[in-house]
């Protein structure tokens, strides 16, 4: 989701010509991978701890899956 | 007469309207700044930040809905300091309702720990409703003021070349918003229908 957001800006820098923007995307995508990186992972890593660092492991985190996982 | 009453209706209504709006200016200045932030690290700091980018939006929501329910003549009962925000409305089931029907109060807002068994109990339910309400909010007003408000807010629709053949990249541009968008919009459908199934679920909520 947060990837998403930051695509979002970037598509709209293109279509509009507005290259300023990719400034403005560059600093809310720092804004939130430091949230992530400092805020979120630590709480829930607290909060959940062995279940989380296993949900952790089994996604790839940032990297968006191509694939639509199947179900068995 | 008729004429008195309505009056006497609007005076009532507008006080309420009134007291919605301190209320809910309370509560978005509460959300906003009241939050003790450690400065002294980079974790404190961009919680602040967060807080005011993506908390802000939630909270005015928060207080238009609270100055809307008591428009509508949802009582605030603040009796009790501490506890969580309960409520039961008139999205709620009518058995159980007994105690308060018998004051003559159909819907209230209690604010803080209640009494009254099943009551008490539908109502935990109904703030855990709200609550996923309020989340649902979040995750689809969030990602709509970052990428969409405050973008409109800098540039306007206003469409540039940076250098004469800009076609290409404008298709490019069109695709990548398309598509983001297409992730949000499936990223917020999903929450909501998770979020419907926990509801459901739940042991607590089993006779939902």
């Amino acid at each position: 989701m947060y990837i998403a957001v930051v695509v979002a800006i970037v598509g709209q820098a293109l279509f509009l010509g507005q290259l300023s923007l990719l400034l403005y995307a560059a600093v809310i995508g720092v804004i939130m991978v430091a949230f992530a990186r400092w805020f979120e992972e630590p709480t829930l890593l607290e909060r959940f701890g062995d279940e989380y660092a296993k949900y952790r492991q089994a996604v790839p985190g940032w990297w968006p899956r191509m694939r639509i996982r199947r179900r068995k | 007469m008729t004429e008195h009453f309505r009056l006497a209706k609007l005076a009532v209504r507008s006080s309420e309207l009134l007291s919605g709006g301190r209320l809910g200016a309370a509560h978005g200045w509460r959300m906003a700044y009241a939050h003790t932030y450690d400065w002294t690290t980079p974790g404190g700091v961009i919680e602040f930040i967060a807080d005011n980018t993506w908390g802000l939006p939630n909270a005015v929501v928060g207080s238009l809905f609270a100055t809307l329910n008591l428009w509508n003549g949802v009582k605030v009962e603040v009796s009790r300091a501490s506890g969580s925000l309960l409520e039961a409305g008139r999205l709620g089931p009518k058995r159980g309702h007994a105690d308060v029907a018998r004051q003559g109060q159909s819907h209230w807002t209690c604010v803080g720990p209640s009494r009254g068994g099943r009551l008490e109990f539908r109502m935990e339910r109904k703030g855990q409703l709200l609550a996923a309400a309020g989340t649902v909010i979040f995750f689809g007003l969030a990602p709509g003021v970052v990428a969409g408000l405050i973008r409109w807010w800098l540039t306007g629709w206003r469409i540039t070349n940076p250098i004469p053949v800009w076609g290409p990249m404008r298709v490019l541009g069109a695709a990548l918003t398309v598509g983001a968008a297409i992730v949000l919009i499936s990223a917020f459908a999903r929450f909501v229908m998770q979020a419907s199934v926990h509801l459901h679920r739940s042991p607590r909520l089993g006779i939902w």
